[in-house]
């Protein structure tokens, strides 16, 4: 741990403290700087005009749970004093904490974007490097292809198509929903992955699609590079340059990319989970859009940008133990 | 490779050309509503929706949509994020250091919920989902420029500029954004394609704006009646496809640039 070290992680960190405390604080100022009293938006139109003019004493009261009486910077204070100890206000619709919503589905979430992840991550490795490997080939021509189609197609639309094929015509994918309900054991864990073969291999397709050409064009850039040069020069085999050389280089990389999809891909699996009904993250989401439960839609905002937070900060770490050219910091990956 | 960039140019030439004449082409009036459910037919190409409104004129209005907050998007951030990073660059020390903390700081947060927080708070219209765009993306861009502007720096011609005295603004507006244009360029492109994206999917989620119709909000009444469940496929598939086909030209502009660069 160098000097070096310590100003560049630091420096990160601080990035990372600075973006948390930001989002929060765009969630306080947001909610008190729009038009109107800001009560309208945490207990809903309706409710609010009712309370206003039926109960003024209820408001009054509600001010005070939610933090919104005393000067601004009064409340911003109890705001992220709140914050701190990991209260995110309640979601207006059932009273239940906004955390304990969040991370409930957060879990589901997981379950359906780590396997994703995972899957595409070793596919990409192993299809964009025998593209990038026999570049030009017909091999590539189709990996890439392929891949740029895939790519076009949002998410969404990818799983609509996968629900017509595999669920109307042929039947064989369920309509929704992350289990039937009612099993255990054994067939609860085969419906369980009933349930999510569609979505997942949706969500692992379209992470295919843009792993691809990040690994191809570095394996492209390794087999140009010199030490591939030498390694040839000295007679190395092939295939030895191939696994010994060019993969390390190319693939190590690959390690950031992979961890920051896993914090990103949060918010992209947010489509499919509507579409899939799956209970998750996105369907948390989608539903307090159409409730217009803000206290939940700020809490997820916040929460998924921790989870990018820590992604970024996963990546950070792994980069560091596993690319020795970082490890040294001789290496700057800019 | 002239001719190919120009074969790449003609599929966004007539998308563009059927947003601006969406009105003279589109055979119904998409609000107007006549016979509920209907397939395709000779009187509706591509069949109605669930109030008997004309699906492909619904397409071609969308069409307007998507391009308009694709393009505005686009134009603004990749100005914008280039000139800011371009200024990052060229000012260096404590100004660029704090950039490029802005910079991270504008990454690590994640675009499409911001987004959609931002959305169900301002009043839902064209231009506010435009600006909700900008807000989110201009971050990408900034930090290519810079990264780019950052080599240019420390070369001859930007040298020569800063003993002549040249004033910060003229530099980089005349001197240094113009050789990183092709770079711009590219970027931009991308820009259009996520900000057409980000409207979809926004769009998708019944945020989109009230008032005129878009592909993603076709999608999403397609979705709220069950369309992939009950068949209706005329609904569902083509707003599909035009999102789709449209990434995909604008996607294969940008590699056609990137080979002849």
């Amino acid at each position: 741990m160098s000097g070096n070290h310590v100003i560049r992680y630091g420096g990160r960190l601080l990035v990372y403290a600075l973006t948390i405390w930001f989002v929060a604080s765009f969630n306080f100022f947001l909610i008190r700087f729009m038009p109107g009293d800001p009560l309208e938006h945490l207990v809903g139109e309706e409710d609010y005009l009712y309370l206003t003019t039926a109960h003024p004493e209820v408001l009054a009261e509600l001010e005070t749970a939610y933090g919104l009486d005393g000067s601004l910077f009064q409340q911003y204070r109890t705001y992220l004093f709140h914050l701190a100890r990991g209260d995110l206000g309640q979601s207006y619709k059932n009273g239940v904490p906004v955390l304990t919503l969040i991370l409930q589905r957060l879990a589901r979430t997981f379950r359906l974007i780590l396997p994703a992840v995972v899957l595409a991550g070793a596919l990409g490795i192993v299809l964009g490097a025998a593209a990038g490997w026999k570049a030009g080939s017909r091999l590539d021509r189709w990996i890439s292809g392929i891949s740029l189609v895939i790519y076009s197609i949002p998410g969404y639309c990818l799983g609509m198509l996968g629900l017509m094929i595999f669920c109307f015509w042929l039947g064989w994918a369920p309509t929704g929903g992350i289990s039937s309900g009612g099993l255990t054991g054994a067939a609860y864990a085969k419906d369980a992955l009933w349930h999510m073969a569609l979505p997942a291999g949706v969500l692992t397709l379209s992470k295919l699609s843009y792993n691809i050409p990040l690994m191809r064009s570095g394996v492209l850039e390794a087999r140009e590079a010199d030490y591939t040069l030498t390694a040839r020069a000295k007679g190395v085999r092939s295939a030895q340059i191939l696994f010994c050389h060019v993969l390390p280089n190319a693939a190590v990389p690959m390690i950031a990319v992979y961890t920051m999809q896993l914090g990103l891909i949060v918010s992209g699996s947010m489509m499919l989970e509507r579409l899939f009904n799956w209970d998750g993250m996105g369907l948390l989401v989608y539903k307090a859009i159409n409730g217009n439960d803000y206290p939940v839609l700020q809490g997820s905002l916040l929460v998924l940008t921790v989870c990018v937070v820590l992604s970024n900060l996963l990546s950070d770490v792994l980069c560091a133990l596993f690319d020795p050219r970082i490890r040294d910091g001789v290496w700057d990956e800019g | 490779m002239k001719g190919k960039w120009r074969k790449r140019v003609w599929p966004l030439a007539v998308l563009l050309l059927t947003a601006v004449f969406a009105g003279q082409l589109a055979p119904w009036d998409p609000w107007e509503m006549t016979v509920p459910f209907l397939r395709p037919c000779w009187a509706h190409p591509l069949g109605t929706n669930d109030v008997g409104q004309d699906i492909l004129s619904e397409l071609l209005y969308g069409a307007r949509t998507s391009l308009l907050v694709g393009v505005a998007a686009a134009l603004v951030t990749t100005a914008f994020g280039s000139f800011f990073g371009a200024c990052a660059a060229w000012f260096g020390g404590w100004a660029d250091r704090c950039a490029t903390v802005l910079i991270n700081m504008a990454l690590a947060v994640p675009s499409l919920p911001l987004v959609i927080v931002l959305s169900v708070f301002l009043k839902r219209s064209v231009w506010n989902l435009i600006l909700c765009i900008c807000l989110t993306s201009w971050a990408g861009t900034a930090r290519v420029v810079r990264a780019r502007a950052m080599q240019l720096r420390e070369m001859g011609f930007l040298r020569s500029c800063r003993t002549m005295g040249c004033g910060s603004l003229y530099t980089i507006t005349r001197h240094l954004l113009p050789n990183l244009k092709e770079l711009i360029f590219t970027k931009g492109i991308l820009s259009v394609a996520s900000a057409i994206l980000t409207e979809t999917s926004i769009s998708y989620l019944g945020l989109g704006p009230l008032t005129s119709k878009s592909w993603g909000t076709i999608l999403n009444d397609a979705f709220r009646a069950g369309g992939i469940l009950n068949g209706y496929w005329w609904w569902y598939l083509p707003p599909a496809a035009c999102i789709s086909l449209t990434v995909f030209c604008f996607l294969s502009l940008r590699d056609g640039r990137e080979k002849k660069g």
